[in-house]
C-alpha cells in the first residue's frame, strides 16, 4: 500500500479585482495530478514558480481546501474526514516550511515549539515530556542548553532544526518539506541535507520534497515530479531525469541549471517566459516556449504516458 | 604588462568598531570576468558597493584604481562621473531597484541624459535601442511601461540595459539571477556573457553560486569572513580547491559534478562580524587546523596558493 496517493487533484483560487473586488475568473494553480510516495521515500515535486508545486503540497494536508481529487495516507481518505477526525490524524503527517523564522512563533521558546505537538497529541507529558524533547534535539543535533532559547537566538540552520523537530515529535510517517532548505547557505545546507537523509534511514518516513534547485532534488530524492503550470509534464527516477530528460520542459530547465547543464544543444536553450495562469496557452501549455511544437500541440493537450520504464511524459513528440 | 582595469589594494570597511571586510586585494583585466563567491555575511555585497561608492556609514580605507584614477578620494561630483559612466551595477532585486512611479523609458533616458548628454527624440530611440539589445520584444511600446507592468526577467533586462546605457568599462553584477527562475536565469546569464564580449567590458560577478560562476566568470575570488582565502582561474579552482573553506564548499553543492553519496558539510556556520575568530578565521571550522592557525593570519601569496597555512596540494 502507498504511503501516499493523490487522484486528480484540483485546486483553483478565485481571481479578484476592480474596485468592488468581484471575482474576476478563476486560476487553476493544481490542474489535475497524480501522485504516489512509499514509506522510506522521497518523492521530490520541482519546477518553477507558479508552477503550483508548493500549493500541491498544502492541499495534500488540506491546509488548502482542494476543489475536488482523492487525498490518500496511509490509505485513508483525508478529503472524507471532518474537522476533528483531521485534527487527530495531522499527527501522521506533518510539514516544514522554507522560511523558519516565519514558521517559528518569536514568543516561544525552542522547547515550547517542539513539545507543543507532543501535549496537542496527548504523546508526553511531564519529566517524560521533557526527556522526549531532549531526545528530539539531540536527534536533530542541538543540545540541552539550546531549550530554553528564542527563535532570534539561533541561526537560520538551528532554526530549519527545530522546524524539523517540532514535525517529527509526533512521530508522523509522511512529512511534506516544502522547500526547507533554499533559504540556507550552502555549507549549512549540506548539514541539513544529511539530517533528512539520517532521520529517513531511521524512521522510514515519506517525503513529499518541493524544491526548485534541481542540484539538491538529484541528491535527496528518489522520484521526481515536474510541474509546470499546474501540471506533472514528467515523472521518473531521479537520476534518469536528471541525466536524460525527455520532455521538452524538462530539458530546458536541466539544461538552465548552470552546474548540471554541461554543453546545452541548442534545442534545450532556454527561450520564452511562464505565461499567465490567468489565461493559459491552449493545448499543451509549454507549447508556445516549445522548440518541437507544432499546430497540434496548441489544439490538444498531451497526457502522461510512459516512455519507457518507470518514466512517464506529457509529450507525444519525445516518447522515445 | 598592462595596467588592470580596476585594481583594488588592502582595502578594508569598518561599520563603527566591526570591520567587515579586512584588506581585500582585487585585479580585474580588460574583458575579464571575476567571479566574487562566499556565503552571507562574508562580505561580498559591501565590497562591491563599496567600488561605486555606494556604502553610506562605513569607513573605507585602502585603494581602489579603477583605469588609473584613484576612486576613494572623490568628490560627490566626482563620484556622479564615474558612477554609471566608467563602472555600473546591477542589484539583485530589479523591483527595489527600479522607481514604481516612473516609466521604463523615463529610466533610461536619465542615464542618457547624465552620460552621454542625449535628450528628447535622441534619448527615446537610444532608449529604445537599448531595450532592444537586452531582447525585451516591442520595445517601442515598452519604453511606456511601468516596472509593476514587467516580469521579473524582464525588470532585470531593463536594469542591465539602464547599467549599460552609459557605457561603462566596468559592470558589478550583484546576484543578479538570484531573485529569478532558473530558465530565466539562464538567459540573462547569456546575455550578460554576449553583452560583456560585444561591448568588451570587464564584470565583477558577485553570487553565492558556485555553478552560476562556473558558467560566467574567467577567474574566481573566494571570500570567507571578510578575508579573499582564494583566487585563481575558475577551471583550476573549481575543479582543484586548494584552501580548505574552498573545497569544503564545493563538496556542500548536491548534485554539483554528479549524484554522490553523504555530502560532505563543514561544521559549523559561518561567524558574524562582532565574533570572528583570531588567526584564521575558518579555523574552527576546518579540520586541517593547527596551532599556528588559531594564532596567525595566513596571507595570500600572488603565486596562486591559498591563504592557508596548509592548504590541500595542487593536483590533490
Amino acid at each position: 500500500m502507498s504511503l501516499l496517493s493523490v487522484h486528480d487533484l484540483r485546486v483553483s483560487f478565485p481571481v479578484r479585482g476592480g474596485l468592488l473586488g468581484r471575482v474576476q475568473g478563476q486560476v487553476r494553480a493544481v490542474d489535475g495530478i497524480d501522485l504516489d510516495l512509499a514509506a522510506g521515500e522521497t518523492l521530490a515535486l520541482v519546477g518553477e514558480s507558479g508552477c503550483g508545486k508548493s500549493t500541491t503540497a498544502r492541499a495534500i494536508l488540506r491546509l488548502i481546501e482542494p476543489d475536488s481529487g482523492e487525498i490518500r495516507i496511509e490509505g485513508k481518505d483525508i478529503r472524507a474526514m471532518d474537522a476533528e477526525t483531521l485534527r487527530r490524524f495531522r499527527r501522521r503527517a506533518q510539514i516544514v516550511f522554507q522560511d523558519p523564522s516565519a514558521a517559528l512563533n518569536p514568543r516561544r521558546t525552542a522547547f515550547q515549539a517542539v513539545a507543543e505537538g507532543l501535549r496537542t497529541h496527548d504523546l508526553a507529558s511531564g519529566p517524560e515530556l521533557r526527556a522526549r524533547v531532549l531526545e528530539l534535539f539531540s536527534q536533530v543535533g542541538l543540545s540541552e542548553e539550546h531549550l530554553n532559547r528564542h527563535p532570534h537566538e539561533f541561526s537560520g540552520g538551528q532554526r530549519q532544526r527545530i522546524g524539523i523537530a517540532r514535525a517529527l515529535a509526533v512521530e508522523p510517517s509522511l512529512l511534506v518539506l516544502d522547500e526547507p532548505v533554499s533559504a540556507l547557505d550552502v555549507s549549512v545546507q549540506a548539514q541539513v541535507i544529511n539530517l533528512l537523509e539520517d532521520i529517513q534511514e531511521k524512521t522510514s518516513v515519506g517525503y513529499l520534497f518541493v524544491a526548485h534547485d534541481m542540484g539538491v532534488v538529484r541528491h535527496i530524492a528518489h522520484r521526481i515530479a515536474v510541474m509546470y503550470l499546474g501540471r506533472i509534464v514528467e515523472t521518473g527516477p531521479a537520476e534518469e531525469i536528471c541525466t536524460d530528460p525527455r520532455h521538452p520542459y524538462t530539458r530546458m530547465l536541466i539544461a538552465s541549471v548552470p552546474a548540471l547543464g554541461g554543453d546545452r544543444a541548442v534545442d534545450t536553450a532556454s527561450r520564452g517566459e511562464l505565461p499567465s495562469p490567468l489565461d493559459p496557452p491552449t493545448g499543451c501549455a509549454f507549447h508556445p516556449r516549445c522548440p518541437l511544437a507544432t499546430s497540434e500541440c496548441a489544439a490538444v493537450r498531451p497526457e502522461l504516458t510512459p516512455v519507457d520504464g518507470s518514466r512517464l511524459s506529457a509529450c507525444p513528440r519525445t516518447a522515445t | 604588462m598592462t595596467e588592470p582595469l580596476l585594481a583594488v589594494r588592502d582595502l578594508s570597511i569598518r561599520f563603527g568598531d566591526t570591520e567587515v571586510v579586512d584588506r581585500l586585494s582585487l585585479t580585474i583585466r580588460r574583458g575579464e570576468t571575476l567571479g566574487l563567491v562566499g556565503e552571507s555575511g562574508c562580505g561580498k555585497s559591501v565590497s562591491s558597493l563599496s567600488l561605486l561608492g555606494l556604502l553610506h556609514g562605513a569607513r573605507v580605507t585602502g585603494s581602489i584604481r579603477l583605469d588609473g584614477q584613484e576612486l576613494t578620494n572623490l568628490s560627490p561630483q566626482g563620484w556622479r562621473r564615474v558612477r554609471g559612466g566608467k563602472i555600473a551595477m546591477v542589484f539583485q532585486d530589479p523591483m527595489t531597484a527600479l522607481n514604481p512611479l516612473l516609466t521604463v523609458g523615463r529610466h533610461l533616458e536619465e542615464v542618457l541624459e547624465t552620460h552621454k548628454g542625449l535628450r528628447g527624440r535622441e534619448a527615446q530611440k537610444f532608449a529604445a535601442d537599448w531595450l532592444e539589445k537586452v531582447g525585451i520584444p516591442d520595445p517601442v511600446r515598452r519604453l511606456e511601461a511601468y516596472p509593476h507592468e514587467l516580469s521579473g526577467g524582464m525588470r532585470q533586462r531593463v536594469l542591465i540595459a539602464m547599467a549599460l546605457a552609459g557605457e561603462p568599462d566596468l559592470l558589478v553584477a550583484d546576484e543578479p539571477t538570484t531573485a529569478l527562475d532558473v530558465t530565466i536565469q539562464a538567459q540573462i546569464l547569456d546575455l550578460l556573457a554576449n553583452l560583456r564580449r560585444e561591448l568588451s567590458m570587464s564584470m565583477l560577478f558577485v553570487t553565492h553560486d558556485l555553478g552560476v560562476v562556473e558558467r560566467v566568470a574567467d577567474r574566481l575570488a573566494v571570500l570567507y569572513a571578510g578575508r579573499l582565502v582564494e583566487e585563481g582561474p575558475v577551471g583550476e579552482v573549481l575543479v582543484r580547491p586548494r584552501h580548505p573553506y574552498t573545497e569544503g564548499l564545493l563538496a556542500s553543492v548536491p548534485g554539483f559534478r554528479a549524484r554522490t553519496g553523504r555530502l560532505r558539510s563543514i561544521p559549523g556556520q559561518v561567524p558574524s562580524p562582532s565574533e570572528w575568530p583570531s588567526g584564521c578565521r575558518f579555523h574552527p571550522r576546518c579540520d586541517r587546523a593547527g596551532d599556528i592557525c588559531r594564532t596567525t593570519r595566513p596571507d595570500l601569496p600572488p603565486d596562486g596558493r591559498p591563504a592557508c597555512h596548509f592548504p590541500l596540494e595542487a593536483g590533490s
